[in-house]
């Protein structure tokens, strides 16, 4: 097994202190961070991906898996941050969870996938309303706005949230995705969201085919 | 003052939940008509609703009238009761139901909760004087054999997420699991006191208890067996008798899971997991726990046409009528915006497809 090999491993299994250790282990040796990130962790988390969509893993297992790759990004994020040429800061998200909504599983598994692939975040939080989103989206200029709902009954704030920020002639233009249990390509679609993604590995390309636009 | 219920309608629920046949399938929405919908229906204001008894009932009373069927009736409170006994902050807004802000945020916050833990008073901890009240201020207007006796909980763990936070207790049932099973003890202890304090206060006929966990779901079967059921367990047990109904409800996915739920002691399953067809749990358990459920309330009752509604329905009813154990309603709460017809819609389904 090679050494990304038994990173992206210890990232499946959740080794939350093996990944960090081996994290340090791979930096000193002179490894890339990039080839850390891609060919290690965001590798072993696009598998628990997969494990999750077919049920054989759940929001536990998950999460462990994201605390394995959160630890490693300790290490790993000065790295990254050096390798940042002038003029080509990176791209700026916002993401929070929609009012009334206080679940946060989906936003700090996107938060952690979307910070790895190299992205800056603002996290909101959670029961964040659209004036809120579209105040931070002033403040902050992101390329996209990232909502997450865990619930049917809050999932219509997402609505309202992109209506806000259309209805904004500074935040009409910034992309919206969209993500959460209860939601589905359709309802994106429905509400005029620009994306959708399933689960947090997704969003990844989600959000650089986005970006590319 | 004299509400007037369907009670045939009731009849039939009632020997549905006890697995029998009744002469048709009856439709409830008891768990279904929650503020959510009822915010959106009738306009109303949640800081209102969550702390004005007599606006929170008129508004009960509207759904029940309006569709002459069963509906929430009694002090609806959402996740406004169990985690304030544990100290979450709730927040109670115009247009949302109440949410719990974390009381605890890192496993130190944990450790030290639990190290110096002194168990709340069920009869004055959080908003359960306000619960409490609500009731008193309902049996007055209804009566005492009108009103439901409201012996129904948030289940130990979703209780312990509006502590911890959702995350946190999912991440930590791995990362710490003995701090984890300490926090769900000392939680169940508490509602097993509460259960005491209703007993005096309701004066219950029957030892009837509803669970109401949603976040259980979530977890793996492994997890399941670990973490959630020798705990809900442990309250119906210590609660209920061997003829009890003993309810429980979570609209997160069940497919995995819905073997235990007879183990768990579950004879009544309510509001169900919207995702999986019935038709999977009436084979699995079918048997032994009535199904109340489980229309999707977003895709079908919210989004679909009365048309849509009414198919539905029908491939519901012809799924998981046979032998009885069936009731009719949505899996999960009617949520805001669902259009009148396609509840009535549901009833019309019942009634031209639902004889036996």
């Amino acid at each position: 097994m090679s050494d990304f090999e038994e990173l992206s491993e210890k990232v499946i299994i959740g080794d939350f202190k093996g990944s960090a250790e081996l994290t340090v282990k791979l930096l000193k040796e002179g490894k890339s961070a990039m080839s850390i990130l891609n060919e290690g962790l965001l590798k072993g988390m696009s598998v628990v991906g997969e494990k999750f969509k077919c049920d054989e893993y759940f929001i536990p297992d998950v999460l462990l898996s994201a605390k394995a790759m959160e630890d490693a990004m300790t290490f790993l994020k000065p790295e990254l941050l050096k390798q940042i040429k002038p003029g080509h800061e990176q791209d700026r998200i916002v993401i929070g969870t929609v009012l009334g909504d206080n679940h946060n599983i989906g936003k700090n598994l996107v938060k952690t996938m979307l910070e790895g692939a190299g992205y800056e975040i603002i996290d909101l939080g959670i029961n964040i309303s659209p004036e809120s989103f579209v105040k931070a989206a002033l403040n902050y200029q992101p390329r996209i706005v990232a909502l997450s709902a865990l619930l049917t009954t809050t999932m219509v704030n997402m609505k309202n949230t992109i209506d806000s920020l259309r209805n904004n002639p500074s935040t009409k233009n910034i992309k919206v995705i969209v993500g959460g249990v209860p939601v589905t390509q359709e309802y994106a679609d429905r509400i005029g969201a620009d994306g959708y993604s399933e689960d947090a590995v997704d969003a990844i390309d989600l959000v650089k085919n986005l970006l590319k636009k | 003052m004299k509400l007037e219920i369907n009670e045939k309608n009731n009849e039939r629920i009632r020997i549905a939940e006890m697995l029998g046949q009744p002469d048709k399938v009856p439709v409830d929405f008891g768990l279904g008509s929650q503020f959510n919908f009822l915010s959106g229906w009738l306009n109303l204001d949640g800081r209102k609703y969550f702390c004005d008894p007599e606006y929170m009932l008129d508004a009960q009373i509207k759904f029940i009238k309006r569709f002459n069927v069963n509906g929430v009736l009694g002090p609806n409170m959402g996740l406004a009761v169990e985690p304030s006994a544990f100290g979450a902050r709730i927040f109670i807004s115009k247009d949302q139901g109440p949410w719990a802000e974390p009381k605890i945020n890192t496993i130190d916050e944990l450790k030290n909760y639990l190290d110096n833990y002194k168990e709340p008073d069920p009869y004055t901890a959080g908003n359960y004087p306000l619960f409490y009240s609500i009731y008193f201020y309902m049996r007055e207007r209804l009566g005492d054999e009108m009103l439901p006796k409201p012996m129904g909980m948030l289940g130990p763990i979703d209780t312990a997420c509006n502590v911890v936070s959702t995350s946190n207790a999912m991440l930590w049932i791995r990362t710490n699991p003995d701090l984890m099973h300490k926090l769900l003890g000392k939680i169940t202890d508490f509602l097993l006191k509460v259960l005491e304090v209703k007993v005096e206060l309701f004066k219950p006929t029957d030892n009837d208890l509803g669970v109401f966990d949603d976040n259980t779901g979530f977890f793996s079967e492994a997890d399941f067996k670990e973490f959630v059921i020798p705990y809900v367990k442990r309250i119906y047990d210590s609660y209920c008798s061997k003829d009890s109904r003993k309810v429980f409800h979570s609209d997160a996915p069940l497919k995995h899971v819905a073997h235990l739920l007879p183990e768990m002691g579950v004879n009544v399953l309510i509001s169900f997991d919207p995702k999986t067809d019935i038709a999977f749990f009436k084979e699995k358990i079918g048997d032994r726990v009535c199904l109340k459920g489980n229309v999707h309330p977003l895709k079908i009752m919210r989004n679909g046409t009365p048309v849509m509604v009414k198919e539905e329905c029908k491939r519901q009813i012809e799924a998981a009528k046979k032998n009885g154990g069936y009731v009719l309603t949505t899996g999960g709460e009617l949520t805001n915006g669902t259009p009148s017809e396609n509840i009535d819609a549901m009833i019309e389904a019942a009634e031209e497809y639902g004889a036996y």
